[in-house]
């Protein structure tokens, strides 16, 4: 079968390194005795999303975040054609996914920060309480985004016979054959959309 | 009018009394152990802030480190104390100092249970949770 390179070492590498940071973090967050530990996975997992965040404004292929664009409508209109059996094929993000991944930067991003305020409380924000359960409550809403992402992750890769998890490991998916549209045709819509 | 004057300073101090912890609600908080421990063991003593002092500084080896709650709290309770593994400053833990600790159950048993398990493995008892907060009461600037 032939295939396509579709995510870059670095897409990858983040992928995986912020899973472990992410996990480490979970791991650690009751006892006080990992406390450095937790604050350690938590800074890395805010460089990583950074640099993930510059890496999408980089001219890097399907990385780039013009590759994904945020569009709710469009996500919501994905999701309802998987419902009826009519989602096409995408080789990058579909627009499902890519609400997803802006979701999990998102949340990730206050999370660490909320973390980063409440480890060195007193500092900066003088609320301590009021931190910590925003920390609380974006940590578990990000465990909530990571479960809908991996369920995604298995719905898209059944109904369009691809193996996503094999692809963020490899880097290569299956080419889209001819019945199946063109991957490329809503990204270039959007984009003359914003042009004109 | 004046009843709903009054009614508003009742609604307006109980409001206060909630978000701000004190040493009456920490007291209440004791008194609330200390009636537990009754109901679990009819002989209790009651409370003991002796006691509670002794647990406080009680060193247990964990992880190969000698540790009481005096290792990141500080001998005294009322001052400001130092995380052991972070080495960040901690708020002082009695409520005389300060007067956002041991405002709600909720929050003082998950603290409870919490500390209690990273120390000595396991949860406090409801006598060694009173004895700790009567305790706590004692100490001062």
């Amino acid at each position: 079968m032939s295939t396509k390179y579709v995510w870059d070492r670095f897409v990858r590498l983040f992928h995986w390194s912020l899973v472990t940071a992410f996990a480490v973090a979970f791991v650690t967050y009751a006892s006080e005795w990992d406390r450095l530990l937790h604050a350690y996975a938590g800074y890395a997992a805010g460089l990583l999303i950074l640099a993930r965040i510059c890496w999408g404004n980089m001219r890097t292929g399907y990385a780039n975040f013009h590759a994904f664009p945020l569009h709710p409508i469009e996500a919501a209109r994905y999701i309802w054609q998987i419902l009826h059996g009519q989602s096409k094929r995408f080789i990058g993000h579909n627009p499902a996914g890519s609400l997803m991944i802006y979701a999990l930067l998102a949340d990730g991003l206050f999370t660490v920060l909320t973390g980063i305020l409440v480890y060195n409380d007193g500092w900066l924000i003088d609320r301590s309480e009021l931190l910590q359960t925003l920390h609380a409550w974006s940590s578990w809403t990000w465990l909530a985004l990571v479960g809908l992402h991996v369920a995604g992750v298995l719905i898209e890769s059944i109904l369009h016979h691809d193996n996503l998890i094999g692809a963020m490991i490899t880097g290569f998916k299956r080419r889209s054959k001819k019945s199946e549209l063109p991957d490329h045709m809503f990204h270039v819509k959007h984009r003359m959309r914003h042009r004109h | 009018m004046r009843k709903l004057s009054s009614t508003l300073l009742i609604l307006l101090s109980s409001l206060s009394l909630s978000a701000q912890a004190d040493v009456a609600t920490a007291q209440k908080l004791a008194d609330k152990y200390a009636a537990i421990a009754q109901h679990i063991d009819p002989q209790s003593p009651g409370l003991s802030a002796e006691e509670g002092q002794a647990f406080f500084t009680r060193e247990l080896t964990i992880k190969g480190k000698q540790v009481a709650c005096a290792s990141c709290h500080t001998s005294n309770p009322a001052d400001s104390g130092k995380h052991i593994v972070t080495g960040k400053p901690i708020r002082p833990l009695s409520p005389v100092t300060n007067d956002k600790r041991f405002g709600s159950v909720e929050k003082v048993e998950k603290n409870f249970t919490k500390h209690c398990n990273d120390i000595i493995g396991r949860d406090c008892t409801a006598q060694e949770k009173g004895n700790f907060i009567a305790y706590l009461l004692t100490t001062g600037k």
